[in-house]
C-alpha cells in the first residue's frame, strides 16, 4: 500500500488581514503528480511555499513525508525538492558553482558526478562553466530545475515548472514529472495549464480563493463539474465562485 | 518635467512607504534612532564650543577646514551612495526606461529624489544642532555666514556624488578612471575653495553647483551604457578566486553547510568588487593620516597637550570606519542582500545558525585587512610594539563586536529589496552606526585608560575586551540563527 508523502491538514495562511489559503486538506501518496489549478493568487503558491518550509502556516499543519513543516523543518528540506515560480538564482556564480554550492548544502555524495549527469540530462553542457548572469530565462530554468533533483528526493514541488522553458525542454519536463511518479516519488506542481495538467497528473485539486473546491483524478473532476474536459471545469469552478 | 517629477514622485512615496512600515513594525528601534542622534548631535556640538573656547584644540586652522570639507565630503558620499543604488545599480528601472521618456528626465527625476533625501537629512542635523544648544545653553555658533556655506556644500556635495555616481559607472576600467578623475575635481576644487574668504567662496562654489549640473545635463549621453554596465553580468570572470577561496575556507573547522556559505560569499563579492571603494576609503583615511604626521611632525613635537591625541583619535576613527563598513553594514547587508535569491539557501536543509556562521565567516575573512590598517600609524608614533599590538586587539574587538551586532540587526530587520543590495533603511543604519559607537567605546575606553596608568593591566583589560567581542559575535550568530529559522519568504 503506497505511502502518505504529502499532507495538508486544514490548512490556514493569512497574511495580515488577507487570507491566502483557507482551510485546506488532501494527501498525495507515492507514484502521485497532484497538480493545483487556480487563478492567480488563489493561494497555490502559498501551499507549495508552506510545504517547501518557507511560510508558516498561520493555523492548520502540513506533513511531509509524516514531519511537521511546524517541527522538524531541516528534516522536511532534506526530502524536499523545490523549484520556485521565478527562480533568481546567484548572478555572479557559474552554472556548475550553483550546483556544487547546492550540493555542498545538501551534502550530496560524489557531487561531480552528480552534476555531471544532471548537466547531460537538461543539456546545459555549452553554458554550465559560464556566469549564470548571462543565461537566458530557460537557461536558469533549467538549473533551477537541476537544483531542485541533484539530491534524488522522493517529494519535488515544483511551481508553475514550464515557464520559460522552449518546447523541447517543456516536453522533457513533462516526460521527467510522469517518470518520477512512476518511479515512486511525488510530484506537487501548481500549473495555469490545463493541458499540462491533462497530460501528467493523476490527480488534480482546482483550487480558487484559498480554498480546494474539488480534487480527484481528471475524471472525477470534471463529474463533479458537469464538464467535458477540465479547461471547462476549471472554468465553471472560477466562474460560478465569483 | 512633468515625467521627471513622476520619477522622483514614485521615489518619494515608495520610500515613504518602507519608512512608515518599518516604524510602525519597530516604534522603539525609531525612537532610540532619535535618543542616539541627539545625544551625537550634543556630543559634536558641545566638541565644538569646547574648541571655541579653548584655541588649544585647534591646530593652526585645521579642524575648521576639515569640518567644512567633512560636510562637503558627507554629502558627496551620501550623493554618490544614493545614486549608484537608486539609479545606476537598480534593475528594477528596465520598465522606466523602456517607457516614452528620456533618460535625461529619468536622471533628473533621480537627482530630485537624492538632493531632497540629503537636504532632508541635512536639515535635520542644522535643526537638532540649533535646538541642543538652545536647549543646553551652549553657545550659539551656528551664524547664518555659517549656515550659508554648510548649505552650499551639502547641495554641492549632494550634486557633485550624483554626477561621479554616473560618471564613474561606466566601463572600461580606463574610461570609469578617467571620469572618475574629472569628477573628482570638485573634491580638490572644494579643499582649495575653502581657503578663501566668505563671499569668493560662496561665489565660488555656485559657479562649481552650475558646473556639475551641466555636466549632469552631457552625462546623459552615457547613462544607458552605465546603467547597463552596472546592472549586466560581465561574462568574464576569473577562477582563481574561486580556487584561492576554497583553498582557504578548507582549513577552517565550520560544518559543510557554513562553508559553502561562506565560500559563496566570498566569491561574489570577490567578482563583485562591492568592497573595493571601502577597502581604498580606509587606506585613504590611514595613508593621509600617516601624511599629516610627516607633515606636523610626530606626537612629542606637538606643544599642545590635548593636540597629542589627535594622532590617535583619527587612527581610531580610520579603524572605527573600517569596522563599520566591513562588519556592522556588511553584516546587516549579509541577509538582505540574498534578495530574490533567498529561496535558494532558505530551502535547503541547513539550520539558520549554520548559514549565519558561514554569513559571519565571509564577512570576518573580508575584514581581517583592517589589522593590517591598525599597525602603522601607532607604529609611527610610538614606536614600541606593545601600542601596536594593544591597537590590534582593540581593532579585533571591534571586529568581533561590530559583526556580531551587524548580523543580529540585519537578520532581524533584512531588505531584501533588490536595488538596495541588503542596505538596511536609513533609521536602522544610523541607529546601528551609533550603537557600534557606544559598544565599541564602552570596550576600549577602559582599556585605554587603565593602560596610561599600567601597561600590563592595559593590556590584560584589552585582551578581555577582545573575549567580550567573540562572545557578542557568538551570541549575534546565534540570535540572527534564530531569526533566520523563522523568517518567511513570501515575495
Amino acid at each position: 500500500m503506497p505511502g502518505v508523502l504529502l499532507e495538508s491538514k486544514g490548512l490556514v495562511k493569512d497574511f495580515g488581514k488577507f487570507r491566502a489559503v483557507n482551510g485546506v486538506s488532501f494527501a498525495v501518496e507515492e507514484g502521485e503528480v497532484i497538480g493545483l489549478l487556480g487563478t492567480n493568487g488563489a493561494g497555490k503558491t502559498t501551499i507549495i511555499k508552506i510545504f517547501a518550509t518557507l511560510l508558516q502556516p498561520t493555523s492548520g499543519d502540513a506533513l511531509v513525508d509524516g514531519i511537521s513543516v511546524l517541527g522538524e523543518s531541516v528534516e522536511v528540506r532534506k526530502r524536499i525538492g523545490y523549484l520556485p515560480e521565478t527562480p533568481s538564482l546567484y548572478e555572479h556564480l557559474t552554472g556548475r558553482e550553483f550546483l556544487r554550492f547546492i550540493g555542498s548544502l545538501r551534502e550530496t555524495g560524489d557531487l561531480d558526478r552528480r552534476v555531471d549527469e544532471l548537466v547531460a540530462l537538461f543539456g546545459l553542457e555549452d553554458f554550465i562553466d559560464t556566469l549564470v548572469g548571462t543565461y537566458s530565462k530557460g537557461l536558469k530554468q533549467r538549473l533551477a530545475f537541476a537544483q531542485a533533483i541533484l539530491h534524488r528526493p522522493k517529494i519535488l514541488l515544483l511551481d508553475e515548472p514550464l515557464l520559460g522553458l522552449d518546447p523541447r525542454y517543456s516536453k522533457f519536463a513533462k516526460g521527467f514529472m510522469r517518470e518520477f511518479g512512476a518511479g515512486g516519488g511525488c510530484v506537487l506542481v501548481t500549473t495555469h495549464l490545463t493541458e499540462m495538467a491533462e497530460n501528467i497528473c493523476t490527480r488534480v485539486a482546482i483550487i480558487h480563493r484559498g480554498v480546494i473546491k474539488c480534487i480527484g483524478t481528471l475524471d472525477e473532476v470534471k463529474k463533479q463539474t458537469n464538464a467535458s474536459t477540465l479547461e471547462e471545469a476549471f472554468i465553471t469552478v472560477v466562474e460560478e465562485r465569483k | 518635467m512633468p515625467k521627471a517629477y513622476s520619477v522622483y514622485q514614485a521615489d518619494i512615496q515608495s520610500g515613504f512607504a518602507i519608512f512608515a512600515e518599518r516604524t510602525r513594525k519597530h516604534p522603539l528601534m525609531f525612537i532610540w534612532f532619535f535618543i542616539l542622534f541627539l545625544t551625537a548631535v550634543w556630543l559634536i556640538a558641545a566638541i565644538i564650543t569646547s574648541s571655541l573656547s579653548d584655541p588649544a584644540l585647534v591646530i593652526g586652522g585645521f579642524n575648521v577646514k576639515w569640518a567644512y570639507f567633512s560636510v562637503f565630503f558627507i554629502f558627496f558620499t551620501l550623493g554618490a551612495l544614493g545614486t549608484h543604488f537608486r539609479l545606476m545599480r537598480n534593475p528594477d528601472l528596465t520598465l522606466v526606461l523602456s517607457s516614452p521618456i528620456s533618460h535625461r528626465q529619468v536622471m533628473l527625476g533621480k537627482l530630485m529624489t537624492t538632493f531632497w533625501l540629503n537636504m532632508g537629512i541635512y536639515a535635520l542635523g542644522i535643526s537638532s544642532m540649533l535646538l541642543v544648544t538652545w536647549l543646553s545653553g551652549m553657545r550659539q555658533f551656528i551664524w547664518l555666514g555659517l549656515y550659508v556655506e554648510l548649505t552650499l556644500l551639502a547641495m554641492l556635495g549632494t550634486i557633485a556624488g550624483y554626477l561621479i555616481s554616473v560618471l564613474g559607472s561606466v566601463r572600461p576600467l580606463a574610461r570609469k578612471g578617467a571620469f572618475l578623475l574629472m569628477g573628482s575635481m570638485y573634491l580638490t576644487s572644494v579643499w582649495y575653495a575653502l581657503d578663501l574668504p566668505y563671499y569668493p567662496l560662496c561665489a565660488m562654489l555656485l559657479i562649481m553647483m552650475g558646473l556639475a549640473s551641466a555636466e549632469i545635463y552631457f552625462s546623459a549621453a552615457f547613462f544607458l551604457e552605465g546603467w547597463n554596465a552596472q546592472t549586466t553580468v560581465r561574462a568574464e570572470y576569473s577562477r582563481t578566486e574561486a580556487q584561492f577561496f576554497l583553498g582557504v575556507l578548507k582549513r577552517v573547522p565550520v560544518s559543510d553547510g557554513a562553508r559553502a556559505v561562506a565560500g559563496k560569499e566570498l566569491l561574489f563579492n570577490a567578482r563583485t568588487r562591492e568592497n573595493l571603494g571601502s577597502v581604498l576609503t580606509i587606506f585613504g583615511i590611514i595613508a593621509a593620516e600617516v601624511g599629516a604626521i610627516q607633515t606636523l611632525g610626530p606626537r612629542h613635537d606637538l606643544k599642545m597637550q590635548y593636540a597629542r591625541l589627535v594622532y590617535p583619535i583619527v587612527n581610531a576613527m580610520a579603524v572605527y570606519v573600517g569596522a563599520i563598513l566591513f562588519c556592522a553594514v556588511e553584516g546587516m547587508t549579509l541577509l538582505g542582500k540574498e534578495a530574490k535569491s533567498f529561496w535558494v539557501v532558505k530551502s535547503m536543509p541547513v539550520r539558520g545558525s549554520e548559514v549565519m556562521k558561514g554569513k559571519a565567516l565571509s564577512a570576518f575573512l573580508s575584514a581581517i585587512f583592517l589589522l593590517a590598517v591598525a599597525v602603522p600609524v601607532p607604529w609611527l608614533i610610538y614606536h614600541n610594539p606593545l601600542y601596536v599590538l594593544f591597537s590590534v586587539a582593540g581593532t579585533l574587538s571591534l571586529i568581533f563586536t561590530y559583526l556580531g551586532i551587524g548580523l543580529w540587526v540585519g537578520a532581524t530587520v533584512p531588505n531584501f529589496t533588490t536595488s538596495f543590495r541588503g542596505t538596511p533603511d536609513i533609521i536602522t543604519l544610523y541607529s546601528t552606526m551609533m550603537l557600534c559607537l557606544v559598544a565599541g567605546a564602552v570596550l576600549l575606553f577602559p582599556p585605554l585608560f587603565l593602560a596610561i596608568t599600567s601597561k600590563t593591566v592595559g593590556m590584560a583589560a584589552v585582551a578581555i575586551s577582545v573575549l567580550i567581542g567573540a562572545l557578542i559575535l557568538l551570541i549575534g550568530v546565534r540570535m540572527a540563527g534564530r531569526v533566520y529559522d523563522r523568517l518567511e519568504i513570501s515575495m
